[in-house]
């Protein structure tokens, strides 16, 4: 579990809680991303290493189209996650910019009808 | 049994319908409209219970105990509908019922016979199953009921908890539990107020047949403690049933009845 040299560290697992919870929002693809250099903590890991302390399911966050498909596509493929879709406004201006805001968010309203997405979100005030 | 010095005989029979006279005069004398209803009322009880008297009659006579299970077959079948359309708006309500119903009379009636606690006979398997099936018909539809308000009124509270990663389970649990506790209020109280405010029908029928009064509480007791047991089965089993039929695939909440719709644009 530890990263590469260079991009710190992962914090020692605190101890587990004393009730399972559910971890309602979650951005695991940016943890993927922190680890560019050497073998990330991947879903696997992460989903494995939260059961342990006791966050037994995670809302997976897709703030842009990109995110939304990954956050579906993770959900889709580990029991113990679900999705959340949505554009963040962070977003929002820079596609209406280059005329691509309608297009996502239909892809966003497409992404919302699967069965593993239980959210809206993030939709800036989550 | 024949007849004994303390059942009515039919001229006395006759004779309370005097009663039923003086229950019309009120409604005559106050023009309460009510007189034609209490008539009818008054003569359906007369057939019903002839007719009821007749059939428990053939079975106790020439039945026997399949018949008797027939018999408690169809009070379930009938407390399932009875209880089930109690909350009409959900979806699979007297399946629900007639499940959860069914599994409470099987389970407590079961472990009454298993133990010999009470005889493997016609004549003690229809009425002590009627009283069953009727404890637990009652706390499956105000479980029932009350599972369809939670699915309508608190549409959001469980939809939330959804949204933040719960399963269908953890986020229909509070809306669930308040639903069985409840549902088994009523119970709960005439169990606790069991010879202080009431004096049952199953020891007072004893008491009047010229049971001694400490052998027909044993009865009663064991009544209400089967009684406890058919309605927190038969509670628990429909919530849990109808649980399962209010969320569609993706855990998604069913709309219930006239169900606000909740985004804002």
């Amino acid at each position: 579990m530890n990263p590469a040299p260079g991009v710190g560290s992962w914090p020692d697992l605190p101890s587990p809680l004393v009730a399972p919870v559910a971890d309602s929002h979650c951005h695991l693809d940016i943890e993927l991303a922190v680890d560019k250099n050497g073998p990330g903590l991947s879903v696997d890991d992460a989903v494995t290493l939260a059961a342990s302390v006791g966050v037994t399911r995670v809302v997976q966050i897709g703030c842009d189209v990109q995110g939304a498909r990954w956050a579906v596509d993770t959900a889709e493929r580990h029991s113990a996650v679900v999705a959340g879709v949505a554009l963040h406004p962070n977003e929002t201006p820079k596609l209406a910019a280059i005329g691509e805001l309608d297009a996502a968010l239909t892809v966003i309203e497409e992404l919302a009808a699967k069965e593993v997405v239980r959210a809206i979100g993030e939709t800036g005030l989550d | 049994m024949g007849e004994t010095a303390n059942i009515p005989s039919w001229l006395g029979v006759a004779a309370s319908v005097l009663l039923v006279l003086l229950a019309l005069s009120v409604s005559v004398r106050y023009r309460l409209g009510l007189t034609r209803e209490l008539a009818v009322a008054a003569v359906r009880a007369f057939v019903q219970l002839l007719a009821v008297g007749a059939l428990l009659l053939i079975v106790f006579e020439r039945g026997g105990l399949l018949a008797a299970f027939g018999w408690l077959a169809i009070m379930v079948v009938i407390g399932g509908f009875v209880a089930g359309r109690r909350a009409a708006q959900l979806p699979r309500g007297v399946h629900s019922a007639m499940a959860a119903i069914a599994i409470a009379v099987g389970v407590t009636l079961g472990v009454l016979l298993a133990f010999r606690v009470v005889a493997a006979t016609p004549e003690v398997v229809i009425p002590v199953g009627g009283m069953v099936v009727s404890g637990a018909m009652a706390a499956s539809a105000l479980t029932l009921r009350r599972v369809q308000e939670s699915a309508r009124d608190q549409r959001e509270r469980v939809e939330a908890r959804l949204s933040l990663g719960l399963t269908t389970a953890e986020a229909f649990a509070p809306e669930e539990r308040e639903a069985v506790r409840t549902a088994l209020i009523p119970a709960i109280d005439s169990t606790k107020v069991v010879g202080l405010i009431s004096l049952p029908g199953a020891m007072t029928g004893l008491i009047l047949a010229g049971v001694a009064p400490l052998d027909a509480i044993r009865y009663q007791i064991v009544v209400m403690y089967m009684l406890l047991s058919a309605a927190s089965l038969a509670s628990f089993l429909s919530a849990k049933f109808a649980h399962r039929s209010l969320f569609a695939d993706g855990a998604r909440l069913v709309p219930i009845g006239a169900s606000p719709v909740t985004m804002v644009r």
